[in-house]
């Protein structure tokens, strides 16, 4: 189990507080799809992602965005249980969605570039550790029950 | 591959790194050393508190050396070659792709962390390529 001091949970959720779930989101999975394009393999009924301006304003992206960024919220309201908070949603992205889990990494690291530029000074270097720790948590529970 | 829109919002990035070279390397550093401690373990001869002249001065070295890169992009194997050496032969941070993808990350943070929005997706995908390509470059002679 990952321990989490209580000075990691308040930079997690003071960050977190401030966030805009739907924009960060939309955000993050827009660059994703545009810093690395071969994710794009998993969104085929996504419509028109052929260019940066189309992913940025594709509505699926947003939407979808949104949807994994609220996930992710539930995962900082179970820090102590991600494994189990997971579980079903790790399932998911093995046998239905057949997603390799170096993406969640991709993912992962984008968020943090995304929470960079809009906190700018404030996400300070105890802010980027704690939440890199974050993210790889997130990416260890939902690829921990792929088989 | 770098394109020409790549290579043209790199250097149009750079615009925004040139006199800065030292602050931004020296944040850079400071970030992968505390987000990502196991890279201490290439710096025993450093000091590596906060404030330390020796970080500082390593983080403007590494920046410059991207500055060398960023004026090179059409032949970033000859440009880089005399660091592709040091870091396989001398250096050997291992895995190489690994660390100095530890290192794009924690230097992309710091871009993003004074750019604000001007970090945008189409700099923000550039740039990453230009960082892979450099490590894949430094990467080039381990084996």
């Amino acid at each position: 189990m990952v321990h989490w001091t209580a000075e990691e949970k308040q930079l997690i959720t003071s960050i977190w507080g401030k966030v805009n779930v739907e924009e960060c989101g939309a955000e993050a999975l827009a660059r994703l799809l545009i810093v690395y394009p071969w994710t794009q393999r998993f969104f085929d009924s996504f419509g028109n992602l052929s260019s940066p301006t189309a992913i940025i304003g594709n509505p699926k992206v947003r939407a979808h965005g949104k949807k994994v960024l609220t996930s992710f919220g539930e995962a900082i309201k179970n820090l102590d249980n991600l494994k189990v908070t997971y579980s079903k949603l790790s399932e998911l992205h093995c046998e239905k969605l057949h997603v390799d889990p170096e993406n969640f990494r991709l993912l992962g690291d984008i968020l943090i570039i995304v929470l960079a530029a809009h906190f700018t000074k404030d996400f300070t270097p105890a802010c980027q550790a704690t939440w890199q720790k974050l993210v790889g948590v997130v990416a260890h529970a939902l690829a921990h029950k792929y088989h | 591959m770098l394109t020409a829109d790549d290579q043209s919002l790199i250097q149009k990035v750079w615009e925004k790194v040139k006199g800065h070279e030292e602050e931004f390397g020296n944040s850079a550093l400071l970030r992968l050393f505390i987000v990502f401690p196991q890279t201490k373990t290439y710096f025993p001869h450093f000091d590596l508190k906060p404030g330390s002249d020796q970080v500082r001065g390593h983080g403007k070295k590494v920046m410059n050396a991207l500055g060398e890169a960023v004026k090179n992009l059409g032949n970033l194997s000859q440009a880089l070659s005399e660091l592709s050496n040091l870091h396989a032969y001398n250096l050997r941070v291992d895995p190489p792709r690994f660390v100095l993808q530890l290192l794009a990350q924690c230097i992309q943070v710091v871009l993003a962390t004074h750019l604000a929005k001007d970090y945008t997706p189409e700099i923000h995908a550039a740039f990453d390529k230009f960082l892979s390509a450099v490590a894949a470059v430094l990467a080039e002679k381990y084996r």
